[in-house]
C-alpha cells in the first residue's frame, strides 16, 4: 500500500468514514474541523475509523497518536507520513 | 482462570476514620448529617453548595472545567452558590414553579451545573438529556417530561431541537448557553446577568421531586424515573462510604451528566462532600486523561468499563510517563468490569478499580467494591450497610422465591433506601411492575457467593448496555420501522471488545426492495440522523424475515443466540423459525 497517491489516501480516508457514518455527506467535510464536532463521531466510531484505517493502509496507529487524526487533514497528513517511512 | 483476592488492611487506608473500621452507617444517622434548609425543609442544591458556604468553606473550589480547546476555569462553592442563585431568579422570573421541569441538553460545560443546581433551588425537577442523542430521543424526553425550560447551546439547538417546536408546546423557553434573543429563545448568561445573586431556596419536603432520569425498558417508549430531594441521602453517604469522597479531594468523575452517574456522582455526591469536582469537557483521549489525573492531582477517579479498555488497549507505556501517585481510589461503573481492568488498575495507576454496581432507578450504589473490604476481582462486590439485597426468582402467580447461594436469579433490593426512585413519570403501572412482597426487581440476573459476594450474569430483558449506556430495542426499531423498505426490525447487544456490546441490527425488507450495501448503509445513516451515534445501530443485517413467538413478538434472544453462535434453547414459541 505504499504507493498510494494524497488523492488515494483521501478516498480511502471517506470510504472508511462513510461505512461508519454513512449519514455524513464526506464530500462536504471540512478537513480542519474535527469529526466530533462536525458529523457527531462518537469514541466508538472514532475507534472504529482508526482501526479500520490500520487495516486498510497496514500502518500501525499509536494510540497516543490519535488526537493526531481527529480532522480529515490529520488523517491525510498522520498516513502519508507514516506510509512514506514504512 | 480465577483471580486473586485483593487484599485489603486497616494500614492500607490512610485517612481517618478508616473506612475498614467504622461502624456502619444507618439511614438515620446519615439523614441528621444533613443539614436542612434553614426554614425546614430538604434540598439537594442546599447541601451541595449553599451549606458549604455557610460552614466557611466558600473559597474552597467546587467545579474545575477543562475546556476541550485548553481553556481552564474554577468555580468556588461561593460562586457556585451565587450562580445558582442567579439562575433560580432568573427560573422563577420566567415564571417557573415547583415540580416544573427544567432539561438540559449540553456537553459538559459549566453551565449544566449551574443550572442542575438553580433549577434544584426553585423546587424545579432538573432533568439532563444526552447530548448525543438525536433529534428523536430529544423530542421524546422532552416531550414527555413536558420541560417547561430548555438549556443548551445553539448547534444543539440547531441540530435537534429547533424544527421540533411545534409539536413541544410545553417548552416555553429556550436558553442558550452561547447566543439567544429570539422568540422563544433567550441566552443562558443575559438571563443570569439581569439577576440577583442571593436567593432563598423555599420549602422543598424530603420526597418533594429533584430529578428525573429517563431509562429504557424492552418495550414502549423511554421511562422517566423520578427521585426525591431525600435522595441526597445516599449520594452523600456512598460518596464518603464508597468512593472515600472526604472534604478538599480532587475528584474525577468520567461519566456525562446526560446520565444518572454524571449527576448523582458528577454533581450531588463530590459537592454534597466538600470535594473539588474536574470537570472535562472533551471525549475520550487516553494522553489527555493521563495528563488530567497528573496535573490536577486526582485523588479519587470514578469512571466506565469502556474507558478503562481503550486506556488498556493505549499500553502500559503512555501510563508509565505520568506521575499518577497522587491517586488514592479508583472506582467503576456503567456495566461489569473484567477482571482483567480491576487488576490492571492496580499494576498500572497503582490502585485497584473497585467495580459498583446500581441502576437509575436505585438513585445510589447498592452493591460494591470498597476500600474497606477485599476486591474479588470480576464481581460486583458486596451490599453496601443499609442495602438489603438478595437473588430471587419470580413466582408465575406472583411474589418471589429467595434463592440460595450459588444459585442464579434476579437480583433484588429490600425497598428502603432513601435514593429508590418514586414513579415512572406517568407510568403508574410500569412502576408497580418492578416491586412485589416488599423487593424491587432489578431485571438484572446474578448470582451470590457464600461469602455475600454478587456476581452479574446479564439482564433479564432485551435491553443493551453499549459503552456503558442502557439503550431499549424500542426507540431504535420504531425508527428503522419509519423507513419506507423496512418490514420489520429487531436488535441485539452484539459483544464488542471495547463498548461491552454494540447494537446490531437485523433488518427484513417490505417486498419490492432488495438487500444491498447501499440500503444498509442508508438504514445505519437514516438512524444516525434521527437516533444520534450513541443509540443508532453500528452494524445492520438483512434477513428474509425475524423470528416471532406465536403472539407475534420478535425473539431477539434467538437473533442474539444466532448471531453468537448459542445454542437456540428451546423453540416451542416460535411461529416461524427463520432458519
Amino acid at each position: 500500500m505504499n504507493a498510494m497517491s494524497q488523492e488515494q489516501i483521501r478516498a480511502m480516508i471517506l470510504r472508511v468514514l462513510g461505512d461508519i457514518a454513512p449519514n455524513a455527506n464526506t464530500q462536504a467535510i471540512n478537513p480542519n474541523v474535527s469529526f466530533h464536532d462536525q458529523i457527531e463521531l462518537d469514541s466508538i466510531d472514532f475507534l472504529r475509523l482508526m482501526m479500520s484505517l490500520e487495516k486498510e493502509t497496514n500502518v500501525t496507529i499509536f494510540d497516543f497518536d490519535y488526537p493526531k487524526l481527529s480532522t480529515l487533514k490529520g488523517c491525510e497528513r498522520y498516513l502519508t507520513e507514516r506510509l512514506a517511512t514504512a | 482462570m480465577n483471580w486473586t483476592t485483593i487484599r485489603k488492611t486497616p494500614a492500607s487506608g490512610e485517612l481517618a476514620p478508616n473506612p475498614v473500621d467504622a461502624a456502619p452507617v444507618s439511614w438515620e444517622t446519615a439523614r441528621a448529617e444533613l443539614e436542612g434548609l434553614p426554614g425546614g425543609g430538604l434540598n439537594i442544591a442546599h447541601e451541595a453548595v449553599d451549606r458549604q458556604v455557610r460552614a466557611g468553606r466558600g473559597e474552597v473550589i467546587a467545579l474545575r472545567w477543562l475546556g476541550k480547546n485548553g481553556e481552564r476555569r474554577t468555580f468556588s462553592y461561593a460562586e457556585l452558590a451565587r450562580l445558582s442563585n442567579r439562575f433560580a431568579n432568573g427560573l422563577n422570573r420566567l415564571g417557573i414553579r415547583r415540580g416544573d421541569r427544567v432539561c438540559v441538553l449540553a456537553g459538559r460545560l459549566p453551565e449544566l451545573y449551574i443550572t442542575a443546581l438553580g433549577a434544584l433551588k426553585v423546587g424545579a425537577v432538573f432533568c439532563p438529556l444526552f447530548s448525543a442523542f438525536g433529534p428523536e430521543p430529544v423530542r421524546v424526553r422532552l416531550a414527555k417530561s413536558q420541560a417547561r425550560v430548555l438549556v443548551t447551546t445553539s448547534l444543539l439547538y440547531e441540530r435537534k431541537v429547533r424544527e421540533q417546536r411545534c409539536a413541544l408546546p410545553d417548552l416555553e423557553h429556550v436558553l442558550l448557553t452561547d447566543s439567544g434573543a429570539e422568540p422563544g429563545v433567550h441566552a443562558f448568561h443575559a438571563l443570569l446577568d439581569a439577576e440577583s445573586d442571593q436567593f432563598a431556596i423555599p420549602f422543598t419536603a424530603p420526597d418533594d421531586w429533584a430529578l428525573l432520569h429517563f431509562t429504557s425498558g424492552t418495550t414502549g417508549s423511554p421511562k422517566g424515573a423520578l427521585h426525591v430531594h431525600e435522595a441526597v441521602v445516599a449520594h452523600r453517604l456512598t460518596g464518603r462510604r464508597v468512593l472515600d469522597l472526604h472534604p478538599g479531594d480532587v475528584y474525577w468523575c468520567t461519566a456525562d451528566p446526560g446520565w444518572v452517574t454524571g449527576v448523582s456522582y458528577g454533581i450531588i455526591a463530590p459537592l454534597t462532600n466538600g470535594a473539588t469536582l474536574v470537570v472535562d469537557e472533551a471525549e475520550f483521549d487516553a494522553r489527555r486523561w493521563y495528563a488530567i489525573l497528573e496535573r490536577e492531582q486526582v485523588k479519587v477517579w470514578y469512571t466506565a468499563p469502556t474507558a478503562i479498555r481503550m486506556l488498556m488497549k493505549a499500553g502500559v507505556e503512555l501510563a508509565r510517563g505520568h506521575d499518577l501517585s497522587a491517586l488514592r481510589f479508583a472506582a467503576s461503573v456503567g456495566e461489569p468490569l473484567h477482571p482483567e481492568g480491576v487488576v490492571w488498575g492496580l499494576e498500572t495507576l497503582g490502585q485497584p478499580f473497585h467495580d459498583t454496581w446500581w441502576q437509575t432507578e436505585t438513585g445510589a450504589i447498592m452493591i460494591a467494591n470498597t476500600r474497606a473490604q477485599d476486591i474479588r476481582p470480576g464481581s460486583m462486590g458486596r451490599p453496601l450497610p443499609g442495602i438489603e439485597a438478595a437473588i430471587v426468582r419470580r413466582r408465575p402467580e406472583g411474589g418471589v422465591d429467595l434463592l440460595e447461594p450459588g444459585a442464579e436469579g434476579e437480583l433484588a433490593l429490600r425497598v428502603g433506601w432513601p435514593s429508590l426512585f418514586r414513579g415512572y413519570l406517568d407510568d403508574e403501572e410500569r412502576y408497580r411492575h418492578c416491586f412485589t412482597d416488599g423487593w424491587y426487581l432489578s431485571g438484572d440476573l446474578a448470582t451470590r457467593d457464600a461469602d455475600g459476594y454478587y456476581w452479574f450474569l446479564g439482564r433479564a430483558d432485551d435491553v443493551i448496555k453499549t459503552a456503558g449506556h442502557l439503550i431499549g430495542p424500542f426507540e431504535i426499531e420504531s425508527v428503522l420501522l419509519e423507513h419506507p423498505a423496512v418490514a420489520e426490525a429487531g436488535m441485539i447487544g452484539k459483544p464488542d471488545a471495547f463498548a461491552g456490546q454494540i447494537i446490531k441490527a437485523f433488518v427484513a425488507l417490505k417486498p419490492g426492495y432488495a438487500a444491498s450495501d447501499a440500503l444498509r448503509k442508508e438504514l445505519i445513516g437514516f438512524s444516525r440522523i434521527r437516533l444520534g451515534p450513541a443509540v443508532a445501530p453500528r452494524e445492520l443485517e438483512f434477513v428474509a424475515d425475524l423470528p416471532k413467538t406465536r403472539s407475534g413478538k420478535i425473539m431477539r434472544r434467538l437473533l442474539r443466540a444466532r448471531e453468537l453462535g448459542l445454542p437456540v434453547g428451546d423453540l416451542s414459541a416460535l411461529e416461524n423459525s427463520a432458519e
